[in-house]
Protein backbone atom coordinates (compact mmCIF):
# COMPACT_ATOMS: atom_id res chain seq x y z
CA UNK A 1 0.00 0.00 0.00
CA UNK A 2 2.82 2.44 0.77
CA UNK A 3 4.40 1.71 -2.62
CA UNK A 4 1.06 2.53 -4.21
CA UNK A 5 1.15 5.91 -2.54
CA UNK A 6 4.73 6.50 -3.62
CA UNK A 7 4.10 5.53 -7.22
CA UNK A 8 1.00 7.64 -7.41
CA UNK A 9 2.93 10.66 -6.25
CA UNK A 10 5.76 9.86 -8.62
CA UNK A 11 3.15 10.00 -11.31
CA UNK A 12 0.71 12.70 -10.34
CA UNK A 13 3.22 15.33 -9.26
CA UNK A 14 5.46 15.29 -12.36
CA UNK A 15 2.40 15.33 -14.57
CA UNK A 16 1.27 18.58 -12.99
CA UNK A 17 4.66 20.10 -12.30
CA UNK A 18 6.40 19.61 -15.64
CA UNK A 19 4.00 21.64 -17.81
CA UNK A 20 3.89 24.29 -15.14
CA UNK A 21 7.69 24.46 -15.16
CA UNK A 22 7.77 24.92 -18.92
CA UNK A 23 5.27 27.76 -18.84
CA UNK A 24 6.94 29.31 -15.83
CA UNK A 25 10.33 29.20 -17.52
CA UNK A 26 8.89 31.02 -20.50
CA UNK A 27 7.26 33.73 -18.41
CA UNK A 28 10.26 34.07 -16.12
CA UNK A 29 12.60 34.22 -19.10
CA UNK A 30 10.65 36.90 -20.87
CA UNK A 31 10.34 38.93 -17.71
CA UNK A 32 14.11 38.80 -17.15
CA UNK A 33 14.87 39.66 -20.77
CA UNK A 34 12.55 42.63 -20.55
CA UNK A 35 14.29 43.65 -17.37
CA UNK A 36 17.60 43.58 -19.22
CA UNK A 37 16.20 45.64 -22.05
CA UNK A 38 15.04 48.23 -19.56
CA UNK A 39 18.73 48.81 -18.82
CA UNK A 40 18.85 50.57 -22.13
CA UNK A 41 16.23 53.09 -21.19
CA UNK A 42 17.73 53.48 -17.76
CA UNK A 43 21.15 54.54 -18.88
CA UNK A 44 20.23 56.60 -21.85
CA UNK A 45 20.21 60.34 -21.58
CA UNK A 46 16.72 61.68 -21.10
CA UNK A 47 15.49 61.62 -24.65
CA UNK A 48 11.91 61.41 -25.68
CA UNK A 49 10.48 58.17 -27.00
CA UNK A 50 10.13 59.55 -30.53
CA UNK A 51 13.75 60.59 -30.72
CA UNK A 52 14.82 57.14 -29.50
CA UNK A 53 12.74 55.55 -32.23
CA UNK A 54 14.17 57.88 -34.84
CA UNK A 55 17.61 57.04 -33.51
CA UNK A 56 16.88 53.37 -34.09
CA UNK A 57 15.97 54.00 -37.66
CA UNK A 58 19.36 55.37 -38.63
CA UNK A 59 22.20 53.39 -40.07
CA UNK A 60 24.86 54.54 -37.63
CA UNK A 61 25.62 51.90 -35.04
CA UNK A 62 28.17 53.35 -32.63
CA UNK A 63 26.99 52.25 -29.19
CA UNK A 64 29.90 53.81 -27.35
CA UNK A 65 28.86 57.20 -28.64
CA UNK A 66 25.20 56.64 -28.03
CA UNK A 67 24.18 55.98 -31.62
CA UNK A 68 21.95 52.95 -31.94
CA UNK A 69 20.91 52.87 -35.54
CA UNK A 70 19.88 49.37 -36.48
CA UNK A 71 18.67 49.95 -40.02
CA UNK A 72 21.87 48.69 -41.64
CA UNK A 73 21.78 45.47 -39.68
CA UNK A 74 18.09 44.79 -40.22
CA UNK A 75 18.54 45.28 -43.95
CA UNK A 76 21.61 43.07 -43.82
CA UNK A 77 19.69 40.25 -42.14
CA UNK A 78 16.81 40.52 -44.58
CA UNK A 79 19.09 40.72 -47.59
CA UNK A 80 21.11 37.64 -46.66
CA UNK A 81 17.95 35.63 -45.96
CA UNK A 82 16.44 36.64 -49.30
CA UNK A 83 19.60 35.69 -51.14
CA UNK A 84 19.88 32.38 -49.32
CA UNK A 85 16.26 31.54 -50.06
CA UNK A 86 16.72 32.44 -53.69
CA UNK A 87 19.64 30.03 -53.88
CA UNK A 88 18.34 27.19 -51.77
CA UNK A 89 14.65 27.08 -52.71
CA UNK A 90 14.96 26.10 -56.36
CA UNK A 91 17.63 23.55 -55.50
CA UNK A 92 15.65 21.93 -52.70
CA UNK A 93 12.40 22.07 -54.66
CA UNK A 94 13.72 20.30 -57.72
CA UNK A 95 15.72 17.85 -55.64
CA UNK A 96 12.60 17.01 -53.67
CA UNK A 97 10.56 16.40 -56.80
CA UNK A 98 13.24 14.15 -58.21
CA UNK A 99 13.61 12.24 -54.96
CA UNK A 100 9.91 11.71 -54.43
CA UNK A 101 8.78 10.94 -57.96
CA UNK A 102 11.53 10.11 -60.38
CA UNK A 103 14.47 8.43 -58.77
CA UNK A 104 14.61 4.69 -58.00
CA UNK A 105 13.25 3.98 -54.54
CA UNK A 106 16.46 2.69 -52.98
CA UNK A 107 18.43 5.68 -54.21
CA UNK A 108 15.68 8.00 -53.01
CA UNK A 109 15.65 6.45 -49.55
CA UNK A 110 19.44 6.65 -49.35
CA UNK A 111 19.37 10.31 -50.40
CA UNK A 112 16.75 11.11 -47.80
CA UNK A 113 18.85 9.47 -45.11
CA UNK A 114 21.86 11.46 -46.28
CA UNK A 115 19.81 14.64 -46.14
CA UNK A 116 18.83 13.86 -42.56
CA UNK A 117 22.51 13.42 -41.86
CA UNK A 118 23.31 16.79 -43.43
CA UNK A 119 20.57 18.45 -41.43
CA UNK A 120 22.39 17.41 -38.29
CA UNK A 121 25.67 19.12 -39.18
CA UNK A 122 26.59 21.93 -36.80
CA UNK A 123 26.36 25.26 -38.53
CA UNK A 124 29.82 26.15 -37.24
CA UNK A 125 31.20 23.49 -39.54
CA UNK A 126 29.50 25.07 -42.50
CA UNK A 127 30.79 28.47 -41.41
CA UNK A 128 34.25 26.95 -41.09
CA UNK A 129 33.96 25.62 -44.61
CA UNK A 130 32.99 29.09 -45.76
CA UNK A 131 35.89 30.68 -43.94
CA UNK A 132 38.50 28.22 -45.08
CA UNK A 133 37.37 27.17 -48.54
CA UNK A 134 34.80 29.54 -49.95
CA UNK A 135 36.36 32.88 -49.08
CA UNK A 136 39.83 32.18 -50.44
CA UNK A 137 38.16 30.84 -53.58
CA UNK A 138 36.14 34.01 -53.94
CA UNK A 139 39.04 36.26 -52.98
CA UNK A 140 41.06 35.02 -55.90
CA UNK A 141 38.51 36.43 -58.31
CA UNK A 142 36.84 39.27 -56.41
CA UNK A 143 38.58 41.94 -54.33
CA UNK A 144 37.17 40.76 -51.00
CA UNK A 145 35.71 37.34 -50.34
CA UNK A 146 33.53 38.40 -47.42
CA UNK A 147 30.17 39.84 -48.22
CA UNK A 148 26.59 39.17 -49.16
CA UNK A 149 27.42 36.60 -51.83
CA UNK A 150 29.38 34.24 -49.63
CA UNK A 151 27.02 34.77 -46.70
CA UNK A 152 24.09 33.97 -48.96
CA UNK A 153 25.78 30.83 -50.23
CA UNK A 154 26.65 29.67 -46.72
CA UNK A 155 23.17 30.35 -45.37
CA UNK A 156 21.71 28.52 -48.37
CA UNK A 157 23.90 25.50 -47.54
CA UNK A 158 22.71 25.65 -43.94
CA UNK A 159 19.04 25.86 -44.89
CA UNK A 160 19.09 23.36 -47.75
CA UNK A 161 18.78 19.94 -46.07
CA UNK A 162 15.97 20.80 -43.70
CA UNK A 163 14.05 22.64 -46.42
CA UNK A 164 14.50 19.77 -48.85
CA UNK A 165 13.24 17.26 -46.29
CA UNK A 166 10.23 19.44 -45.51
CA UNK A 167 9.35 19.83 -49.17
CA UNK A 168 9.69 16.08 -49.67
CA UNK A 169 7.23 15.50 -46.82
CA UNK A 170 4.84 18.14 -48.13
CA UNK A 171 4.86 16.70 -51.62
CA UNK A 172 4.54 13.04 -50.79
CA UNK A 173 1.88 13.52 -48.13
CA UNK A 174 -1.30 12.10 -49.66
CA UNK A 175 -0.15 12.57 -53.22
CA UNK A 176 -1.47 9.26 -54.52
CA UNK A 177 -4.99 10.61 -55.09
CA UNK A 178 -3.80 13.48 -57.19
CA UNK A 179 -1.24 11.46 -59.10
CA UNK A 180 -3.79 8.75 -59.87
CA UNK A 181 -6.33 11.33 -61.01
CA UNK A 182 -3.74 12.88 -63.25
CA UNK A 183 -2.79 9.52 -64.66
CA UNK A 184 -6.41 8.67 -65.35
CA UNK A 185 -6.91 11.99 -67.11
CA UNK A 186 -3.95 11.33 -69.35
CA UNK A 187 -1.40 13.65 -67.80
CA UNK A 188 2.21 12.67 -67.97
CA UNK A 189 4.05 12.21 -64.70
CA UNK A 190 5.69 15.61 -64.77
CA UNK A 191 2.49 17.11 -66.07
CA UNK A 192 0.42 15.89 -63.17
CA UNK A 193 3.10 17.14 -60.78
CA UNK A 194 3.36 20.58 -62.31
CA UNK A 195 -0.27 21.19 -63.15
CA UNK A 196 -2.14 19.29 -60.47
CA UNK A 197 -0.01 18.65 -57.41
CA UNK A 198 1.95 21.86 -57.10
CA UNK A 199 -1.03 24.22 -57.48
CA UNK A 200 -2.86 22.26 -54.85
CA UNK A 201 0.09 22.31 -52.49
CA UNK A 202 0.98 25.94 -53.13
CA UNK A 203 -0.16 27.30 -49.74
CA UNK A 204 1.75 24.66 -47.81
CA UNK A 205 4.81 25.23 -49.98
CA UNK A 206 4.59 28.93 -49.20
CA UNK A 207 4.35 28.00 -45.54
CA UNK A 208 7.52 25.94 -45.87
CA UNK A 209 9.28 28.84 -47.58
CA UNK A 210 8.29 31.26 -44.83
CA UNK A 211 9.38 28.82 -42.12
CA UNK A 212 12.72 28.40 -43.89
CA UNK A 213 13.03 32.19 -43.95
CA UNK A 214 12.37 32.32 -40.21
CA UNK A 215 15.06 29.75 -39.62
CA UNK A 216 17.42 31.71 -41.82
CA UNK A 217 16.76 34.81 -39.75
CA UNK A 218 17.65 32.89 -36.63
CA UNK A 219 20.92 31.50 -37.95
CA UNK A 220 23.84 33.36 -36.47
CA UNK A 221 27.25 31.83 -36.52
CA UNK A 222 27.62 30.50 -40.04
CA UNK A 223 26.65 33.86 -41.52
CA UNK A 224 28.80 35.73 -39.03
CA UNK A 225 31.91 33.87 -40.03
CA UNK A 226 31.73 34.92 -43.66
CA UNK A 227 29.97 38.26 -43.62
CA UNK A 228 32.77 40.63 -42.74
CA UNK A 229 30.91 42.22 -39.82
CA UNK A 230 31.30 45.86 -40.65
CA UNK A 231 28.15 47.84 -39.98
CA UNK A 232 27.31 49.09 -43.44
CA UNK A 233 24.28 49.06 -45.59
CA UNK A 234 24.65 45.97 -47.74
CA UNK A 235 25.52 47.85 -50.88
CA UNK A 236 27.14 45.32 -53.14
CA UNK A 237 27.38 41.58 -53.34
CA UNK A 238 30.98 41.64 -52.15
CA UNK A 239 30.85 44.35 -49.52
CA UNK A 240 31.18 43.33 -45.87
CA UNK A 241 28.02 43.80 -43.83
CA UNK A 242 26.56 42.68 -40.55
CA UNK A 243 23.39 40.92 -39.46
CA UNK A 244 21.39 41.54 -36.29
CA UNK A 245 22.38 38.26 -34.71
CA UNK A 246 26.05 38.84 -35.47
CA UNK A 247 25.91 42.09 -33.55
CA UNK A 248 24.49 40.32 -30.52
CA UNK A 249 27.08 37.57 -30.69
CA UNK A 250 30.04 39.85 -31.25
CA UNK A 251 29.32 42.65 -28.83
CA UNK A 252 27.79 40.79 -25.93
CA UNK A 253 31.11 39.89 -24.26
CA UNK A 254 32.09 43.48 -23.69
CA UNK A 255 28.84 45.40 -23.70
CA UNK A 256 28.33 47.99 -20.96
CA UNK A 257 25.02 48.96 -19.43
CA UNK A 258 23.06 50.81 -22.10
CA UNK A 259 24.85 48.87 -24.83
CA UNK A 260 23.84 45.63 -23.14
CA UNK A 261 20.25 46.73 -22.98
CA UNK A 262 20.35 47.60 -26.66
CA UNK A 263 21.67 44.12 -27.48
CA UNK A 264 18.77 42.58 -25.61
CA UNK A 265 16.45 44.86 -27.54
CA UNK A 266 18.05 43.52 -30.73
CA UNK A 267 17.34 40.01 -29.51
CA UNK A 268 13.71 40.85 -28.86
CA UNK A 269 13.52 42.45 -32.30
CA UNK A 270 14.89 39.33 -33.98
CA UNK A 271 12.44 37.23 -32.04
CA UNK A 272 9.57 39.47 -33.11
CA UNK A 273 10.60 39.18 -36.75
CA UNK A 274 10.74 35.39 -36.46
CA UNK A 275 7.36 35.32 -34.70
CA UNK A 276 5.76 37.49 -37.37
CA UNK A 277 7.13 35.26 -40.11
CA UNK A 278 5.92 32.13 -38.38
CA UNK A 279 2.49 33.66 -37.79
CA UNK A 280 2.22 34.58 -41.46
CA UNK A 281 3.37 31.08 -42.35
CA UNK A 282 0.68 29.53 -40.21
CA UNK A 283 -1.95 31.78 -41.76
CA UNK A 284 -0.79 31.03 -45.28
CA UNK A 285 -0.81 27.32 -44.56
CA UNK A 286 -4.49 27.49 -43.75
CA UNK A 287 -5.49 28.72 -47.20
CA UNK A 288 -7.45 26.18 -49.16
CA UNK A 289 -8.23 26.47 -52.80
CA UNK A 290 -11.02 23.98 -52.77
CA UNK A 291 -13.88 23.82 -50.32
CA UNK A 292 -13.31 20.70 -48.26
CA UNK A 293 -16.93 19.48 -48.28
CA UNK A 294 -18.16 20.11 -51.76
CA UNK A 295 -14.94 20.32 -53.74
CA UNK A 296 -15.89 23.66 -55.25
CA UNK A 297 -13.43 26.42 -55.92
CA UNK A 298 -13.43 28.92 -53.05
CA UNK B 1 11.86 18.20 -64.89
CA UNK B 2 13.85 15.27 -63.75
CA UNK B 3 17.01 16.60 -65.34
CA UNK B 4 16.72 19.80 -63.28
CA UNK B 5 16.19 17.69 -60.23
CA UNK B 6 19.22 15.54 -60.83
CA UNK B 7 21.31 18.64 -61.49
CA UNK B 8 20.21 20.21 -58.23
CA UNK B 9 20.81 17.00 -56.31
CA UNK B 10 24.32 16.87 -57.75
CA UNK B 11 24.96 20.49 -56.76
CA UNK B 12 23.67 19.92 -53.24
CA UNK B 13 25.58 16.75 -52.59
CA UNK B 14 28.80 17.97 -54.11
CA UNK B 15 28.74 21.06 -51.91
CA UNK B 16 28.19 18.90 -48.88
CA UNK B 17 30.94 16.56 -49.98
CA UNK B 18 33.30 19.49 -50.14
CA UNK B 19 32.29 20.41 -46.62
CA UNK B 20 32.99 16.93 -45.36
CA UNK B 21 36.27 16.52 -47.25
CA UNK B 22 38.56 18.58 -44.95
CA UNK B 23 36.95 16.94 -41.96
CA UNK B 24 37.69 13.47 -43.26
CA UNK B 25 41.21 14.53 -44.01
CA UNK B 26 41.74 15.41 -40.34
CA UNK B 27 39.74 12.50 -38.99
CA UNK B 28 42.68 10.03 -38.61
CA UNK B 29 44.40 12.49 -36.30
CA UNK B 30 41.29 12.77 -34.16
CA UNK B 31 41.67 9.18 -33.08
CA UNK B 32 44.95 9.70 -31.25
CA UNK B 33 45.07 9.39 -27.47
CA UNK B 34 47.05 12.59 -27.15
CA UNK B 35 44.26 14.47 -28.86
CA UNK B 36 41.34 13.06 -26.96
CA UNK B 37 42.98 13.04 -23.56
CA UNK B 38 45.55 15.80 -23.83
CA UNK B 39 45.23 19.39 -22.80
CA UNK B 40 45.28 22.22 -25.28
CA UNK B 41 48.46 24.20 -25.73
CA UNK B 42 48.99 27.53 -27.43
CA UNK B 43 45.35 28.46 -26.92
CA UNK B 44 44.35 25.41 -28.89
CA UNK B 45 46.78 25.60 -31.78
CA UNK B 46 48.37 22.38 -30.61
CA UNK B 47 47.76 19.63 -28.11
CA UNK B 48 44.51 17.93 -27.25
CA UNK B 49 40.94 18.85 -26.49
CA UNK B 50 40.28 16.88 -23.32
CA UNK B 51 38.64 19.73 -21.33
CA UNK B 52 36.49 20.63 -24.31
CA UNK B 53 35.42 17.05 -24.83
CA UNK B 54 34.53 16.70 -21.17
CA UNK B 55 32.64 19.97 -21.25
CA UNK B 56 30.77 18.85 -24.35
CA UNK B 57 29.76 15.54 -22.82
CA UNK B 58 28.71 17.17 -19.56
CA UNK B 59 26.64 19.88 -21.24
CA UNK B 60 25.02 17.44 -23.66
CA UNK B 61 24.19 14.96 -20.91
CA UNK B 62 22.64 17.62 -18.70
CA UNK B 63 20.59 19.02 -21.54
CA UNK B 64 19.29 15.69 -22.86
CA UNK B 65 18.53 14.30 -19.40
CA UNK B 66 16.70 17.43 -18.27
CA UNK B 67 14.83 17.70 -21.56
CA UNK B 68 13.80 14.04 -21.43
CA UNK B 69 12.68 14.15 -17.80
CA UNK B 70 10.73 17.36 -18.31
CA UNK B 71 9.52 16.38 -21.72
CA UNK B 72 8.13 12.96 -20.92
CA UNK B 73 5.39 14.15 -18.51
CA UNK B 74 4.56 17.03 -20.82
CA UNK B 75 4.22 14.64 -23.76
CA UNK B 76 1.94 12.39 -21.71
CA UNK B 77 -0.21 15.36 -20.72
CA UNK B 78 -0.38 16.66 -24.28
CA UNK B 79 -1.24 13.30 -25.78
CA UNK B 80 -4.21 12.93 -23.47
CA UNK B 81 -5.86 16.33 -23.60
CA UNK B 82 -5.15 19.31 -25.75
CA UNK B 83 -3.93 22.22 -23.62
CA UNK B 84 -3.86 25.56 -25.40
CA UNK B 85 -1.48 27.29 -22.99
CA UNK B 86 1.02 24.47 -23.09
CA UNK B 87 0.81 24.08 -26.83
CA UNK B 88 1.36 27.75 -27.53
CA UNK B 89 4.18 27.90 -24.98
CA UNK B 90 5.92 25.03 -26.76
CA UNK B 91 5.36 26.59 -30.17
CA UNK B 92 6.85 29.81 -28.85
CA UNK B 93 9.85 27.98 -27.44
CA UNK B 94 10.36 26.13 -30.70
CA UNK B 95 10.37 29.36 -32.67
CA UNK B 96 12.98 31.26 -30.68
CA UNK B 97 16.19 31.67 -32.69
CA UNK B 98 19.24 30.13 -31.11
CA UNK B 99 21.06 33.31 -30.23
CA UNK B 100 17.98 34.82 -28.66
CA UNK B 101 17.81 31.61 -26.68
CA UNK B 102 21.35 32.35 -25.59
CA UNK B 103 20.20 35.74 -24.33
CA UNK B 104 17.24 34.11 -22.60
CA UNK B 105 19.46 31.53 -20.97
CA UNK B 106 21.87 34.24 -19.93
CA UNK B 107 19.13 36.29 -18.35
CA UNK B 108 17.50 33.34 -16.60
CA UNK B 109 20.34 31.02 -15.63
CA UNK B 110 23.50 33.07 -15.59
CA UNK B 111 22.02 36.13 -13.94
CA UNK B 112 18.53 35.39 -12.70
CA UNK B 113 19.21 32.12 -10.90
CA UNK B 114 22.78 33.13 -10.24
CA UNK B 115 24.55 30.11 -11.74
CA UNK B 116 27.06 32.29 -13.51
CA UNK B 117 28.92 31.20 -16.62
CA UNK B 118 28.80 27.50 -16.01
CA UNK B 119 28.24 24.16 -17.65
CA UNK B 120 25.00 23.98 -15.71
CA UNK B 121 23.61 27.14 -17.30
CA UNK B 122 24.71 25.94 -20.71
CA UNK B 123 23.12 22.54 -20.18
CA UNK B 124 19.85 23.98 -18.91
CA UNK B 125 19.64 26.47 -21.76
CA UNK B 126 20.20 23.70 -24.28
CA UNK B 127 17.62 21.58 -22.47
CA UNK B 128 14.98 24.24 -22.99
CA UNK B 129 16.05 24.53 -26.58
CA UNK B 130 15.60 20.87 -27.43
CA UNK B 131 12.54 20.43 -25.22
CA UNK B 132 9.91 21.19 -27.90
CA UNK B 133 11.70 18.85 -30.26
CA UNK B 134 11.75 15.94 -27.83
CA UNK B 135 8.13 16.57 -26.85
CA UNK B 136 7.06 16.44 -30.48
CA UNK B 137 8.68 13.04 -31.01
CA UNK B 138 7.47 11.63 -27.69
CA UNK B 139 3.95 12.92 -28.20
CA UNK B 140 3.76 11.29 -31.62
CA UNK B 141 4.76 8.07 -29.94
CA UNK B 142 2.11 8.40 -27.27
CA UNK B 143 -0.59 9.23 -29.78
CA UNK B 144 0.08 5.94 -31.53
CA UNK B 145 -1.22 4.02 -28.53
CA UNK B 146 -4.82 2.95 -29.26
CA UNK B 147 -7.46 4.70 -27.22
CA UNK B 148 -8.96 1.39 -26.24
CA UNK B 149 -5.98 0.57 -24.04
CA UNK B 150 -7.17 2.94 -21.35
CA UNK B 151 -10.52 1.29 -20.52
CA UNK B 152 -8.92 -2.10 -21.13
CA UNK B 153 -6.30 -1.41 -18.51
CA UNK B 154 -8.85 -0.14 -15.99
CA UNK B 155 -10.97 -3.17 -16.54
CA UNK B 156 -7.96 -5.35 -15.80
CA UNK B 157 -7.35 -3.48 -12.56
CA UNK B 158 -4.52 -1.15 -13.55
CA UNK B 159 -4.42 2.24 -11.95
CA UNK B 160 -3.63 5.19 -14.16
CA UNK B 161 -0.08 5.33 -12.87
CA UNK B 162 0.45 1.62 -13.41
CA UNK B 163 -0.95 1.85 -16.89
CA UNK B 164 1.45 4.65 -17.74
CA UNK B 165 4.52 3.06 -16.31
CA UNK B 166 3.95 -0.56 -17.21
CA UNK B 167 2.03 -0.42 -20.47
CA UNK B 168 2.42 2.90 -22.23
CA UNK B 169 6.06 3.67 -21.60
CA UNK B 170 7.38 0.29 -22.76
CA UNK B 171 5.22 0.66 -25.87
CA UNK B 172 6.57 4.13 -26.55
CA UNK B 173 10.19 3.23 -25.81
CA UNK B 174 11.38 3.12 -29.47
CA UNK B 175 10.01 6.62 -30.05
CA UNK B 176 11.63 7.81 -26.86
CA UNK B 177 14.97 6.38 -27.87
CA UNK B 178 14.69 8.02 -31.26
CA UNK B 179 13.77 11.29 -29.58
CA UNK B 180 16.73 10.93 -27.26
CA UNK B 181 19.14 10.39 -30.11
CA UNK B 182 17.74 13.22 -32.22
CA UNK B 183 17.85 15.58 -29.25
CA UNK B 184 21.45 14.59 -28.60
CA UNK B 185 22.37 15.39 -32.19
CA UNK B 186 20.48 18.66 -32.16
CA UNK B 187 22.10 19.73 -28.89
CA UNK B 188 25.56 18.80 -30.13
CA UNK B 189 25.15 21.05 -33.14
CA UNK B 190 24.25 24.06 -31.03
CA UNK B 191 26.77 26.83 -30.55
CA UNK B 192 25.14 30.23 -30.39
CA UNK B 193 23.08 29.46 -27.32
CA UNK B 194 26.18 28.32 -25.44
CA UNK B 195 28.29 31.38 -26.17
CA UNK B 196 26.85 33.46 -23.38
CA UNK B 197 25.96 30.72 -20.97
CA UNK B 198 28.79 28.25 -20.73
CA UNK B 199 31.75 30.49 -21.09
CA UNK B 200 35.14 30.11 -22.70
CA UNK B 201 37.42 28.59 -20.12
CA UNK B 202 39.65 25.71 -21.13
CA UNK B 203 40.56 24.41 -17.71
CA UNK B 204 39.81 20.74 -17.17
CA UNK B 205 36.38 19.93 -15.89
CA UNK B 206 37.58 18.02 -12.84
CA UNK B 207 39.05 21.19 -11.52
CA UNK B 208 35.94 23.26 -11.82
CA UNK B 209 32.93 21.03 -11.41
CA UNK B 210 29.43 21.66 -12.63
CA UNK B 211 29.31 25.32 -11.73
CA UNK B 212 32.51 26.25 -13.46
CA UNK B 213 32.79 27.54 -16.95
CA UNK B 214 33.85 25.29 -19.76
CA UNK B 215 34.04 25.31 -23.49
CA UNK B 216 32.02 22.75 -25.41
CA UNK B 217 33.49 21.56 -28.69
CA UNK B 218 31.19 23.60 -30.92
CA UNK B 219 32.27 26.82 -29.16
CA UNK B 220 35.87 25.63 -29.48
CA UNK B 221 35.53 25.23 -33.23
CA UNK B 222 34.09 28.72 -33.40
CA UNK B 223 36.91 30.18 -31.32
CA UNK B 224 39.59 28.45 -33.33
CA UNK B 225 38.20 29.63 -36.61
CA UNK B 226 37.29 33.19 -35.74
CA UNK B 227 39.50 34.45 -32.99
CA UNK B 228 42.76 32.55 -33.43
CA UNK B 229 44.64 32.79 -36.66
CA UNK B 230 45.99 29.84 -38.58
CA UNK B 231 44.18 27.20 -36.58
CA UNK B 232 42.10 25.81 -39.41
CA UNK B 233 43.40 22.26 -39.20
CA UNK B 234 42.74 22.09 -35.49
CA UNK B 235 39.31 23.56 -36.13
CA UNK B 236 38.49 20.80 -38.62
CA UNK B 237 39.82 18.22 -36.19
CA UNK B 238 37.59 19.51 -33.41
CA UNK B 239 34.69 19.60 -35.84
CA UNK B 240 35.39 15.96 -36.69
CA UNK B 241 35.39 15.04 -33.01
CA UNK B 242 32.17 16.97 -32.54
CA UNK B 243 30.49 15.00 -35.31
CA UNK B 244 31.74 11.78 -33.75
CA UNK B 245 30.26 12.81 -30.40
CA UNK B 246 26.99 13.77 -31.98
CA UNK B 247 26.74 10.47 -33.82
CA UNK B 248 27.93 8.40 -30.89
CA UNK B 249 24.42 7.52 -29.79
CA UNK B 250 23.25 6.47 -33.20
CA UNK B 251 26.36 4.39 -33.63
CA UNK B 252 25.84 2.87 -30.18
CA UNK B 253 22.28 1.96 -31.06
CA UNK B 254 23.19 0.44 -34.39
CA UNK B 255 26.10 -1.48 -32.91
CA UNK B 256 24.00 -2.82 -30.03
CA UNK B 257 21.20 -3.97 -32.32
CA UNK B 258 23.74 -5.57 -34.62
CA UNK B 259 25.32 -7.37 -31.66
CA UNK B 260 21.91 -8.56 -30.53
CA UNK B 261 21.10 -9.94 -33.95
CA UNK B 262 24.47 -11.63 -34.14
CA UNK B 263 23.88 -13.26 -30.77
CA UNK B 264 20.52 -14.51 -31.90
CA UNK B 265 21.96 -16.02 -35.04
CA UNK B 266 24.79 -17.68 -33.15
CA UNK B 267 22.44 -19.04 -30.52
CA UNK B 268 20.12 -20.45 -33.12
CA UNK B 269 22.99 -22.08 -34.97
CA UNK B 270 24.30 -23.58 -31.75
CA UNK B 271 20.93 -24.97 -30.82
CA UNK B 272 20.36 -26.42 -34.24
CA UNK B 273 23.66 -28.19 -34.10
CA UNK B 274 23.18 -29.74 -30.67
CA UNK B 275 19.50 -30.56 -30.93
CA UNK B 276 18.83 -30.98 -34.60
CA UNK B 277 15.63 -32.91 -34.20
CA UNK B 278 14.21 -30.89 -31.32
CA UNK B 279 10.84 -29.95 -32.65
CA UNK B 280 10.12 -27.70 -29.70
CA UNK B 281 12.66 -25.32 -31.09
CA UNK B 282 11.88 -25.59 -34.75
CA UNK B 283 8.21 -26.22 -35.26
CA UNK B 284 6.67 -24.95 -32.09
CA UNK B 285 5.09 -27.06 -29.36
CA UNK B 286 4.59 -30.75 -30.11
CA UNK B 287 1.16 -31.79 -31.19
CA UNK B 288 -0.23 -33.70 -28.25
CA UNK B 289 -3.29 -34.91 -30.00
CA UNK B 290 -4.94 -34.69 -33.33
CA UNK B 291 -6.99 -31.70 -32.35
CA UNK B 292 -4.06 -29.35 -31.51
Amino acid sequence: MWSKVWVTFLYKIPLKVAPALVILFLLFGFALVLKETSLFFHFRSTDGVLSILRGFLSTEWYPEEGQYGILAMVLGSLAVVLLALGLSLPLSFFSAISIVFFLPRTLAAALQQLLQLFAGIPSVMIGLFGLVTLIPALSSTMPIGFGLASAGIILAIVLLPHTCIQICEVIENQCTDIMLSGQSLGFSRSGSIVRLLIPERLPILCQTILLAASRGLGETLAVMMVAGNIVNLPSGLFEPFRTLNATIALEMPYAAEAHRGSLFILGVLTFMLVLVLRGIARGVGRIRFLDSDTGDRI
Amino acid sequence: MNRLGILSILIVFSSYASIFAPMFRELPQVFSVSYIFGSPQDLGLAGGVAPMLQATVVVLSISVLVAASLGLPVAIVLSRSENVWLRSALDLLAGIPSIVFGLLGHAVFVQGLGFGYSLLSGGLTLACMILPFFIRVAEDGFRLIPQSYSPLASSLGFTEASRTFRIEIPLVMPSLVTGFILSWMRAAAETAALLFTAGYSIRPVEGIGLFGSGRPLSVHVFELSMNIGGADDMAWRSAGLLMLVSFSFILLLRVSSAIRKLRQILLRAYQKEIFPKNIYLENGPKKRSSCD
